[in-house]
């Protein structure tokens, strides 16, 4: 029995064991690779029916599983993308690979959008790592407690010579997408069940186009997808950094009226949620 | 029935996010509510308003599983931190956590890692409890974790140890007893020693939970999944314990394959009828 000098110790063989890769979940799978036999907790144990190996994995599969599970939930639409049989795979990997670093699994997500993007074997699918991005946003923004309250009455008190000078403000509660598939469509069809003809032929939809997407959060409190145009989208893009009225008119070279309507819709939207005034910034 | 917000009594339920919107929207008739503290920890989220508005009309228990109170890594002062305004926020009747390890040089396994039963590992959580109180400046609650394995270097009971621990750092005791009844059903020991040998003055709150049977060739194990009833084994136990239990406030856990917040309730309330509570 190798002596165990102190808990600190003992929790360190305790997680070695732990972090030790298995290949499935089955609580009689031998971990693959074997650790030093002075550094085992084997000769520690109670004896019991049970082997030290299935008594560690029992800890190692609620770990693993409970993490694996979260991905899943979380990333459904990626996972029916790429099958479920590469997905399990994967967050295995991604597991492995990547140990959660907090008490908590509020972050643990991004990591794995992250970690996706990286994936050589996927790399000639750049929509999977995109989808992933939204569907992490689509989930961050669902935990967001938003309350719209635009300051209307602040706004009808800006002189009229400001108003190129204003910045408004992108809710927290949006975020901004760019892809060189139709995301949306992909989303809606790998997320609901597949739509056939009377004949019962598959619609074969075209993925393959350029696409500029919002997430929100709507009036219910939902995330929510929407898509937009190129036009919309630098505008959306350029309030995000920062850009007021005058250098947002500069980006297609559009009127105040045109670009005015368009906020106001955002607004109704929730999309924006301030403003505030610059120095004279007109371009 | 009129509810005491700050006062927990009879059965509660675990709060789970399916079930959110009916107390968001009406006040079911439940005795109290517990919530995972780890999913309420960031201050603008949807999930923390809630809480806010649904701690209104409810007492309200924050039970944790992320302190780690066990590991040889110091504790993690950021995530005590983000707890503390949590409960500075809602004010929860009882903060709790468990005598287990989650994680070591900051690696987190998101499990209740068992801890060998020595006298280092007693002082070691006394020390943690004492500096975790201190920093939250208010009392917690220690909850028996679900075994299944054990240290043959162990110097005492789990009963024991947390006896201990509660005298020594001035928390409470949780008590599951479906825990105890797994454990014990995986140690072949007796799950009507341990109750006996519980300093029951020291247990402010209990958990009663289902959980899976494993079967394998050389036997079976029962693991604690939260995804069923209550059994019937944990019932005995209840019935035979009501006389100490029917003064402590109790908790329905159901954390997977949630069902209906009506088949909740029901369980809730077949636990007030085991434990003699009658309710108008």
């Amino acid at each position: 029995m190798p002596k165990v000098n102190s808990l600190a110790q003992l929790q360190a063989y305790f997680t070695k064991q732990l972090a030790l890769k298995v290949t499935d979940s089955s609580h009689n799978q031998k971990p693959t690779a074997t650790l030093n036999p002075l550094e085992s907790l084997t000769n520690l144990l109670v004896e019991s029916h049970f082997t030290p190996e299935q008594l560690i994995n029992i800890y190692r599969n609620n770990f693993v599983i409970s993490l694996r599970e979260l991905l899943e939930n979380l990333f459904p639409v990626t996972q029916a993308l790429v099958g479920s049989e590469y997905f399990t795979h994967t967050s295995r990997q991604f597991i492995n690979d990547y140990p959660l670093k907090e008490p908590h699994l509020n972050h643990y997500g991004g990591y794995f959008v992250s970690f996706i993007e990286g994936l050589k074997a996927l790399e000639h699918m750049p929509f999977v790592a995109q989808m992933a991005q939204l569907e992490w946003h689509l989930d961050r923004i669902s935990h967001i407690y938003h309350q719209p309250n635009f300051d209307f009455d602040g706004l009808t008190q800006i002189n009229e010579d400001q108003h190129l000078n204003i910045h408004f403000h992108l809710a927290e509660t949006c975020y901004l997408q760019t892809s060189s598939m139709d995301l949306i469509a992909l989303h809606k069809d790998f997320s609901e069940p597949k739509n056939t003809s009377l004949k019962g032929e598959t619609k074969e939809p075209n993925y393959q186009q350029q696409s500029y997407l919002l997430v929100l959060q709507n009036h219910q409190g939902e995330s929510a997808l929407m898509p937009t145009s190129q036009q919309h989208f630098a505008w959306l893009t350029g309030l995000k950094n920062g850009l007021t009225l005058a250098q947002l008119c500069t980006i297609g070279n559009t009127d105040i009226t045109s670009l005015m309507s368009q906020i106001t819709d955002w607004i109704a939207l929730g999309c924006i949620d301030g403003f505030s005034l610059r120095a004279d910034t007109q371009a | 029935m009129a509810y005491e917000q700050n006062l927990l009594a009879g059965t509660g339920i675990g709060l789970r996010q399916p079930h959110v919107e009916h107390f968001m929207h009406g006040a079911p008739p439940i005795n109290w509510l517990e919530v995972h503290s780890e999913n309420y920890l960031q201050e603008n989220s949807k999930r923390r308003y809630q809480l806010r508005h649904i701690r209104n009309n409810y007492a309200v228990s924050c039970h944790g599983i992320g302190l780690s109170l066990g590991s040889s890594d110091p504790l993690n002062l950021d995530h005590l931190k983000s707890l503390k305004s949590l409960f500075d926020d809602i004010e929860p009747n009882f903060i709790s956590d468990h005598l287990s390890w989650s994680s070591l040089d900051g690696r987190f396994y998101n499990d209740l890692l068992p801890l060998p039963y020595t006298n280092e590992a007693l002082l070691h959580m006394v020390n943690q409890v004492n500096q975790t109180q201190d920093i939250l400046g208010r009392e917690i609650l220690i909850e028996n974790p679900s075994s299944y394995l054990a240290f043959k270097h162990a110097e005492m009971s789990e009963p024991e140890l947390l006896n201990q621990l509660s005298l020594r750092s001035g928390c409470k005791l949780l008590l599951d007893l479906n825990n105890i009844f797994v454990s014990c059903s995986n140690m072949n020991t007796d799950p009507y020693q341990y109750l006996a040998s519980i300093h029951w003055h020291q247990v402010a709150e209990i958990h009663l939970a289902g959980h899976t049977i494993k079967q394998f060739p050389q036997g079976e194990i029962r693991i604690d999944t939260h995804n069923n009833p209550v059994c019937d084994e944990v019932w005995g136990m209840v019935d035979a314990y009501r006389d100490k239990l029917q003064h402590i406030p109790c908790l329905i856990e159901w954390d997977a394959d949630i069902p209906t917040l009506d088949v909740l309730m029901t369980e809730a309330k077949k636990a007030n009828q085991h434990l003699g509570l009658i309710y108008a």
